[in-house]
């Protein structure tokens, strides 16, 4: 835990004057309140004795310029302590997304994005709460203290070193009870709060299933099962800070009694003049606002650590991978080749095994095989969101292992078997693919793929929103939309994954024009269920299993008579025999 | 205005706790003021009295036990607003989710996911502040001033007056700064909604963003969000700190005005050293309650905008159930009843044309029926009607002689067998997620399902099969492997009306032979809708219903349509003579 804490302080250390200065404002502010109080018991007690007014005069100025100091400080120490928190905010995020790109898929399949959600918000909101709230006030505690100690000492070293005893037992006990109790709570409540999101951004996505099954009752309930651990965490966590509020005000008014108990005596033998025997336990209480901090601090302390271990996770995963060595090199020519290439997605089976096949420049090539052969696995592949075990792909003439996934990514389009939009317009959706295109570009391309006929149905054409994940589009209307985005960038490979299964056979068709009529320079992949037109392409792959088990074009596939004719009369039996 | 009435009515249910937290924190404030009265009274003996400590020992006892009792006061009145905060929670929470439940899946699917889930759970925790400290402030803040001028004033009405005078400076000033904060949080806090929604999209999306290589862009985005919503965050705060700055100066300025005017008056001799160092003490505790409100203020005008956002799910008006007729109590469901459409329409919201025009059919029982048609021609949208997930626009829907409408949701779907085009898939395992369409099926039950749907030889060959995990939305698994195992979820219903959205749209040519030929076995006493791109599928369905922009153009079955020579006769052949 100590080691996160410093690592989490180490990110802010750009920041380290900012977080000073807030501190030593924090401090003045106390500072002034215990000046405030002080002078102004001195005041009165003196006037009590019918002191000459020009003997207060000093006093009066004292306590007007400490009561409105105070009240600066407090102002300045908030905007600057929040400033350089937010900016915190800011550098932490992109400092996690930057270290999280490079990792997604591969490496975080195991997590869902609502938990990453949690991440990439409350985690870092909560450790740059160390910087704030834990931080700081120990330190405005210290000048505090020493502050006392010398005023105090002005009386007596008596009063000064009980009046530090007692100052910073209570700094030191409560906090520690503080932390001991709410150890593991803060721990369970990051915890269980990024389970709470988790579930609740799955069960939204999956609200239909869930209503339409009825699974209303067992939803909440398994819902209300996390967040009642959490509330109950979040109760105990409340305890505990009420706990040591409370305890800090009996700190506090023990210590003046003591104080009084000390002092009292002094008064009477005449050691201490009777003025001040009020200006120092109004003192003190005024400086107890100090340690007040100190609890809450020790009370985020674990809370904090626990967000930075989640983020540290993810951070630490990226520094593993290096592409740090890779060329940016322009690539010439786009022959691909694959030499025995495997992979496995965990040690289970092979998704991959052997593959080995070569695409030249402008050839137009299906791959087709079972559901599950890995045939979008060899998609990943191609676009290094997966790296592949064993073999050696070759574009042009460079290997992929010494080329940047940003080169290769911008020679590759990819229309992917899932469908994956963003809210927002049709434009907008469109121009991810490529900046600076004009709207009747982007209409030519949509017409491309039969979507021309909606946009301008639409009361906001190209603006029209598409709702979450394309929700407000149809499923074959989304897919083409995908497929637009695709042929939009106009890079020289495209791969296109099941993009027409979601659409009926005149949009197909349409589809399957373009694509013939894309430039002969333009290589294309396309994977597919529907063995439709099949002449059209240079060569098949078929697949099965992860192997390779026969490859050809259309018409030697089915004199040869194997796996590709079985699948060809599977899907032609009922039409031929009818028509 | 920072009064929310409805806001206060969630109160109701636990009233009794917030009035405890009222009157404990009055309590306490009542041993503030003894504590203050026995201070000044001690150290006036001393001071002035010329009293040892024998004298005041026993003052001191009663001071040290006073003490101890407002650390009570404090800590128990805490320990109320902690389970108050919890209830509140809790019953918010439990509205939300009700509220979800009945918006219906279809109006809240294309709604943001991540901006619901802010809502949900970052939105009700931000009321914790409201109702722990805000509210029982504004009351406190109100009662214990009056508390406090109730013992000043027999002592000095002078001081009392400046206390009267200077108290509704603040409030007034509150007021003013107040109405500029609210806005401003309001649109602050939609801020960070929408940027919970923008992470959520962009998390959910990173793969799509790296191939299309526009990482970068968005990190850059990101900063950018995160800067400006420091910008605005700071903007809002620093009217925040303003208005607290204003109460802090009122407070300060006016302690040292109190403290120069008794002072003076000491120093003339016409007032008691003993009160007036009571006033000085209590003079803070008199502003306390205000400056705490202040403090509060903002975590309370967060917790109003928070709650401006809950308040929109609140009222979003439950589409399904708002026109319902009068429910059939004792609705008898009948294997041989056909569903009747007539004349149904639907526009959905935003969109000019209809998405289904006037479209009468009939659904045979015990039959299965087909819907083919153009991509967007509106099929989907019928079976949403049939589902209950959206009220059509005009017409009807009949089930024999009773209206859909004025069947219990519930009863209508359990009868209902539905395979969606986008399946969801739970972050679950195996088991549990085939097994969310009848939570008592048994395991034998489940495994005949996932062989009916031509899945269990795949689930059997994972290493932990089905208990395996398959990551959020099913990630770990191909397009073909989750269509099928929403299959086997349909089949496990065994319900007498199956609805599926199309069935193989991502499984190869052989197993979707497989599955069809199955499903019209296993089907035939049942009602079967399909909705299919895939003609072969549908070739021996005993209707054909064949739609194109919203209307049915066409029905028949195959043979009947292919002598029509129409619209179907040109999907079929659209690829040539043979599919
Ligand atoms: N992330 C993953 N972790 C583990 N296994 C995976 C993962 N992704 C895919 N698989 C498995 O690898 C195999 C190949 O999957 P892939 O998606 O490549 O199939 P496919 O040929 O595209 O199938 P379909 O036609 O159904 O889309 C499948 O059996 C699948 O379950
Ligand atoms: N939530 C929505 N909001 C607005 N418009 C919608 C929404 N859902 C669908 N639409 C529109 O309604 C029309 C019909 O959509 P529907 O999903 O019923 O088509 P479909 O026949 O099932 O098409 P496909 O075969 O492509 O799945 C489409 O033009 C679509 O854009
Ligand atoms: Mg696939």
């Amino acid at each position: 835990m100590i080691k996160v804490f410093f690592r989490i302080v180490s990110l802010g250390k750009e920041y380290k004057y900012w977080m000073l200065l807030a501190a030593l404002i924090g401090f003045l502010t106390v500072g002034s309140g215990i000046g405030l109080m002080m002078t102004s018991s001195y005041l009165i007690a003196k006037a009590a004795l019918q002191t000459p007014i020009y003997q207060l005069q000093v006093a009066i100025v004292g306590v007007r310029f400490f009561g409105i100091s105070r009240g600066v400080f407090r102002y300045l120490e908030r905007y600057i302590s929040h400033n350089v928190t937010f900016k915190l905010l800011a550098k932490f995020r992109v400092w996690f997304f930057t270290a999280l790109v490079p990792i997604v898929p591969s490496k975080t399949i195991d997590l869902t994005s609502g938990d990453l959600l949690t991440r990439s918000i409350e985690d870092i909101e909560s450790i740059e709460h160390i910087f704030v709230r834990v931080i700081s006030p120990p330190f405005i505690f210290v000048a505090t203290a020493i502050l006392m100690f010398a005023l105090l000492n002005i009386f007596s070293i008596t009063y000064a070193i009980l009046f530090i005893i007692l100052f910073t037992g209570s700094a030191f006990a409560i906090p520690y009870l503080t932390f001991l109790l709410s150890n593991k709570i803060g721990k369970k409540i990051v915890l269980l709060k990024s389970q709470l999101k988790e579930f609740t951004v799955d069960s939204l996505q999956g609200i239909s299933e869930l209503i339409f099954y009825g699974q209303k009752d067992s939803w909440e309930n398994e819902f209300n099962k996390i967040q009642d651990q959490l509330i109950n965490a979040e109760y105990r966590m409340n305890n505990i800070k009420s706990l040591h509020e409370s305890l800090t005000g009996l700190a506090m008014n023990l210590t003046v009694a003591m104080m009084l108990l000390i002092a009292i005596p002094d008064v009477v033998t005449g050691a201490l003049n009777g003025v001040y025997l009020s200006v120092i336990s109004i003192g003190i209480m005024a400086a107890f606002e100090s340690v007040a901090q100190i609890p809450q601090a020790f009370q985020y302390l674990s809370k904090s650590t626990e967000a930075g271990k989640r983020l540290f996770d993810i951070v630490d995963t990226h520094k593993n991978e290096d592409e740090i060595n890779l060329t940016e090199s322009a690539i010439t020519g786009y022959n691909l080749r694959l030499e025995n290439i495997s992979f496995t997605y965990d040690t289970n089976n092979n998704a991959l095994s052997n593959i080995s096949f070569r695409i030249n420049e402008g050839e137009r090539v299906a791959i087709v095989g079972a559901s599950g052969a890995g045939k979008s696995t060899l998609v990943n592949i191609l676009t290094k969101l997966w790296d592949y075990n064993t073999g050696n792909i070759f574009i042009g003439n460079e290997n992929y292992k010494v080329l940047s996934s940003t080169n290769i990514r911008n020679i590759i389009s990819v229309v992917p078997q899932k469908v994956q939009l963003f809210t927002g317009t049709i434009k907008e959706n469109l121009l991810i693919a490529k900046d600076g295109v004009t709207d009747s570009e982007l209409m030519r391309v949509l017409s491309e793929v039969g979507l021309d006929s909606l946009i301008n149905s639409l009361p906001d054409k190209l603006n029209t929103n598409i709702g979450e994940l394309g929700q407000k589009l149809s499923g074959g209307e989304s897919k083409r939309l995908t497929i637009a985005r695709a042929l939009l960038r106009n890079s020289p490979i495209i791969i296109f994954d099941e993009a027409t299964s979601h659409v009926d056979n005149l949009t197909e068709k349409k589809i399957l024009e373009t694509i013939k009529e894309l430039p002969a320079t333009k290589s294309v992949i396309f994977i597919t269920h529907r063995l439709n037109q099949m002449d059209m392409f240079d060569n098949i792959i078929v697949l099965s299993n992860g192997r390779i088990v026969e490859s050809g074009t259309h018409t030697e596939l089915l004199a040869k008579g194997n796996f590709y004719k079985k699948l060809i009369d599977s899907q032609n039996q009922n039409i031929t025999l009818l028509s | 205005m920072l009064f929310n009435k409805t806001l206060y009515s969630f109160i109701k249910g636990a009233q009794l706790k917030f009035f405890v937290i009222i009157f404990l924190g009055l309590l306490a404030s009542v041993t503030t003021i003894l504590i203050a009265l026995l201070l000044s009274k001690i150290i006036n003996g001393v001071f002035l009295s010329s009293q040892t400590l024998q004298d005041v020992s026993t003052l001191i006892i009663i001071l040290i036990v006073l003490a101890v009792l407002k650390s009570v006061l404090i800590w128990s009145q805490q320990f109320f607003s902690a389970s108050l905060v919890s209830f509140i929670k809790k019953s918010f929470r439990k509205k939300l989710l009700a509220q979800i439940e009945s918006i219906g899946p279809l109006a809240l699917k294309s709604e943001r996911t991540g901006e619901i889930t802010n809502t949900l759970i970052n939105g009700v925790d931000k009321l914790e502040d409201y109702f722990s400290k805000f509210l029982p402030q504004m009351f406190l803040a109100v009662l214990i001033p009056i508390l406090i001028l109730i013992f000043v004033f027999p002592l000095d009405w002078l001081t009392g007056i400046v206390f009267i005078v200077t108290a509704p400076i603040i409030p007034l000033f509150m007021f003013l700064i107040g109405s500029i904060a609210e806005k401003m949080n309001k649109k602050q806090w939609q801020t960070l909604s929408r940027m919970s929604a923008y992470f959520l999209d962009v998390l959910q999306g990173i793969s799509i963003l790296k191939l299309f290589n526009r990482t970068n862009e968005v990190i850059k985005k990101i900063d950018q969000v995160s800067n400006s919503f420091r910008i605005k965050t700071l903007n809002v705060l620093k009217v925040a700190f303003l208005s607290a700055l204003v109460l802090e100066v009122t407070a300060t300025i006016s302690v040292a005005v109190i403290a120069v005017e008794i002072g003076l008056r000491l120093l003339y001799g016409n007032f008691a050293f003993i009160d007036a160092l009571f006033i000085l003490v209590i003079a803070p505790e008199f502003y306390l309650p205000f400056r705490m409100l202040g403090t509060s203020y903002h975590a309370g005008m967060e917790g109003l905008a928070a709650f401006e956002n809950i308040n929109n799910i609140l009222i979003y008006k439950n589409i399904t159930s708002s026109k319902q007729l009068i429910k059939h109590n004792n609705f008898n469901f009948d294997i041989n009843t056909p569903i009747i459409i007539k004349n149904l329409s639907y526009t959905y919201p935003g969109r000019e044309t209809k998405a289904l025009d006037d479209i009468s059919i009939t659904i045979q029982p015990k039959k299965i029926t087909a819907l083919v048609g153009t991509s967007g021609a509106g099929k989907t949208t019928l079976l949403n009607i049939l589902l209950r997930f959206i009220n059509p626009t005009s017409g009807n829907i009949y089930f024999g002689e009773d209206d859909l409408q004025s069947i219990n949701n519930e009863t209508w779907r359990n009868n209902i067998a539905w395979l969606p085009q986008n399946p969801h898939l739970f972050s679950k395992n195996l088991l549990e997620n085939i097994r969310i369409s009848k939570n008592k099926a048994s395991i034998e039950e489940v495994i005949e399902a996932a062989k009916k749907a031509n899945i269990h030889n795949f689930i059997s060959s994972r290493k932990d099969e089905y208990n395996s995990a398959i990551g959020e939305s099913g990630a770990k698994l191909s397009g073909g492997e989750i269509k099928r195992i929403a299959l086997a979820r349909a089949y496990l219903r065994n319900a007498p009306l199956l609805f599926v959205d199309e069935p193989t749209a991502d499984l190869d040519p052989i197993v979707e032979d497989e599955i069809i030929k199955d499903m019209y076995k296993l089907f035939s006493d049942k009602t079967v809708l399909i909705i299919a791109h895939r003609l072969n599928t549908i070739i021996n369905a005993d209707n054909i219903i064949v739609m194109k922009q919203g209307k049915v153009i066409e029905t028949g079955n195959h043979n009947e349509l292919i002598l029509k020579n129409g619209y179907y006769k040109k999907l079929l052949y659209a690829h040539g003579d043979i599919l």
